[in-house]
Order: structure tokens, then C-alpha cells, then sequence
């Protein structure tokens, strides 16, 4: 499907007799790119599923708060990696999960999930990744899964691009050893 | 020499482990699976998620701020009169409920035990005819004391509760 460029997008969802088949151009449009960095994130299928939905349930909300100073797709991006970051801070104080037990369960949904198909070293590779602090978990997949470039991770996570090539370093540096020493 | 020192390169397990990790780096293969046409299904699901919502605003449609402010601070003030009115149920030192029960002893010289009979009566169960019932001799012949003629007002209490009577009446003597 040809893209559509976001000027054309929200010329038509402005026009109330366009907005909602503009509206669903716009999911097929971004639903695969958000639902992978939301999966990165929380691992499990299901809770990806709930946290995209909500996701482009708030798009369609807040059209008319959509300043038009960003991109359209950055707009989108953050709202999810506050979904998503809301959800596993939200799970953890559910279950009364400390960081680790937290990040113990998701490991273990690596390996019981019948959506995952990793072999041993994308095991690791995912362990190591969940070893990481959240927000630089959310940078390391942000560079690596999805191959964004430091400024749009800048304009998405609203910290300079110098702190995320450092955060990305670190970042990778870690899972690197993780991985080959485990 | 170059030959052998790339073999004893590659049988070295940290070495190889380090070269796999860094051929998956590159692939960024994506292990993540999801169902079958999951994606084909995801914007009609989300498009009747808002149909539903905007169905259920126009059913039930939520107040706007300002009435919503308006609804907090009357909820406010009515359980505040709430608290308030509830003070004053409860008797304290001044309240006419406690008034009306030191009025049965104001005058100095009444007789304790006909003051123990009219606090009874006072109680819808007890009748005349429970009063006229009660044998103050026999109560007061079991009861240890010597002289059987005066029972005290303790005296009565303790047989009663000896021969299980309600506590909570015998409490308001």
C-alpha cells in the first residue's frame, strides 16, 4: 500500500465525511511499525494487542490536539512508548513486582509464548535487552529494531540526540557481553 | 602461520559466540510472530472500538467540567451537614436525651430502689405486671447478704446476671 504523506492524511481527517476512512488509512498505515515497538517493550502478544488499541483509540481522540509541529508519525510513536511504558510501570505495582521479579517474568514469557520464535542466541538476545533500564531498552530497540535515526528518537523521547548515541553505546555494549558470556 | 592461527581463532568458543551474536546484530531477525491475519483485522477492530464509545457517550453523556464541579462541591457540603448533624445525635454532658434520664434523680431524698423499679419500667418489656412478678424477698433471701429486708441495688444485679437476665438492661441501672 502506497503511503500516504501526512499533510494528505490530515487534510482529509479533518473533513468529517473523509475522517474515519482517513482515520483507517492511517492505522494500516502505522499499525505494523507501532506494534513492533510496543512487542519490544512488553513482550507478550496480548498486552501488545491492548496497548496498540488504546494507542490509536487516543490518536482518534486527540485529532483536533494534533499541533502539526511534529510529524505525524512521531506524534503516534510517543503516544505509544507512553503506553506502553505506563503499562509495564502500571503491571509492576498490580503484582507488587520489584524490577527484577518483573523483568524474571518476562524473560520466562520468552520462552512460553507460542508467538516467539527465536532461537537460543534471540533468547539471549532479548534477556540481555530486558536486562536494561527501561528507557534505555527503549532506545536500544528504537535504533536497532527500528532503525530510527537519532533525531527522530530525539523529537520522539524529547532528550538530545548526543544522550541517546551515549545511552545507545552503553546500551549495546552491555547486551554484547551479556550475550557472549552467558 | 595465518592458516593456523584463524582455525585456533574459530575453535575458540568465546570467539564464536561473539561472531554469531554479531551475525544476528546484523540480521535483526525478527523473532516476534504474530496470529494470522492479525493486521488485516486490527484497523476494523479499532474502527468499531470507536463506534462503541461514541454509541456509549451519546447514551450516557458525561457532564461537562463545570457541572461536574458543581456536583463535587454540593457532594461536599452534604456530607459535611452529614458529620455535622451526626454530632449531634450523640449525647454529650448537655444533650437533651441525657437531661431527661438525670430527671428521675433530682430529688434528693427518692428511694434508690423504687428509682431501680422506674428505670425498668422504662424499658417496653418490662410491665407491671413483670414488676409485681418479681419477688424481692425470694431474690433477696438467696442473695448472701445477712439482711434479707434491704437488698442493695448491687445485690439484685449480681443475682440477676447470676440467673442470666439481659445485661444490657441491668447495664442502664
Amino acid at each position: 500500500m502506497a503511503e500516504l504523506s501526512d499533510q494528505h492524511l490530515l487534510d482529509l481527517l479533518r473533513k468529517e465525511e473523509t475522517r474515519r476512512y482517513a482515520f483507517d488509512l492511517l492505522v494500516r498505515q502505522y499499525q505494523q511499525r507501532i506494534y513492533r515497538h510496543v512487542r519490544h517493550m512488553v513482550i507478550h502478544h496480548d498486552d501488545t494487542d491492548d496497548i496498540v488499541q488504546n494507542v490509536f483509540l487516543k490518536v482518534w481522540n486527540n485529532l483536533s490536539a494534533f499541533r502539526e509541529d511534529a510529524k505525524l508519525y512521531t506524534w503516534i510513536y510517543r503516544i505509544a512508548t507512553n503506553e506502553a511504558l505506563s503499562h509495564l510501570k502500571s503491571k509492576r505495582l498490580k503484582m507488587f513486582l520489584s524490577f527484577n521479579e518483573m523483568e524474571k517474568q518476562m524473560e520466562q514469557a520468552l520462552h512460553d509464548d507460542n508467538y516467539f520464535s527465536g532461537d537460543e542466541i534471540e533468547i539471549k538476545l532479548q534477556q540481555a535487552i530486558l536486562k536494561l533500564p527501561a528507557k534505555q531498552r527503549l532506545v536500544f530497540n528504537m535504533r536497532y529494531y527500528n532503525e530510527l535515526s537519532y533525531d527522530e528518537m530525539s523529537a520522539i523521547l524529547g532528550t538530545s540526540a548526543g544522550a541517546l548515541k551515549a545511552s545507545y553505546h552503553f546500551a549495546a555494549k552491555k547486551v554484547e557481553k551479556y550475550v557472549t558470556t552467558h | 602461520m595465518k592458516r593456523i592461527r584463524h582455525i585456533s581463532k574459530q575453535s575458540n568458543p568465546a570467539e564464536k559466540r561473539r561472531s554469531d551474536f554479531r551475525d544476528k546484530i546484523a540480521s535483526r531477525a525478527e523473532s516476534f510472530l504474530v496470529p494470522g491475519n492479525y493486521f488485516d483485522e486490527l484497523p476494523q477492530r479499532i474502527m468499531d472500538r470507536i463506534s462503541a464509545d461514541a454509541q456509549k457517550k451519546q447514551e450516557n453523556p458525561q457532564p461537562s467540567h463545570l457541572l461536574r464541579r458543581v456536583w463535587i462541591a454540593t457532594a461536599a457540603v452534604a456530607a459535611i451537614a452529614v458529620i455535622f448533624m451526626m454530632t449531634q445525635i450523640v449525647p454529650t454532658a448537655n444533650s437533651p436525651i441525657l437531661n431527661s434520664n438525670k430527671a428521675a434523680n433530682l430529688s434528693a431524698d427518692y428511694d434508690q430502689t423504687y428509682a431501680d423499679e422506674a428505670m425498668l419500667l422504662e424499658e417496653n418489656e418490662i410491665t407491671d405486671k413483670d414488676v409485681s412478678a418479681i419477688d424481692f424477698e425470694t431474690i433477696g433471701i438467696a442473695l448472701s447478704s445477712s439482711d434479707t429486708t434491704s437488698v442493695t441495688t448491687e445485690e439484685i444485679i449480681k443475682y440477676l446476671l447470676d440467673e442470666n437476665y439481659d445485661s444490657g438492661l441491668l447495664a442502664e441501672l
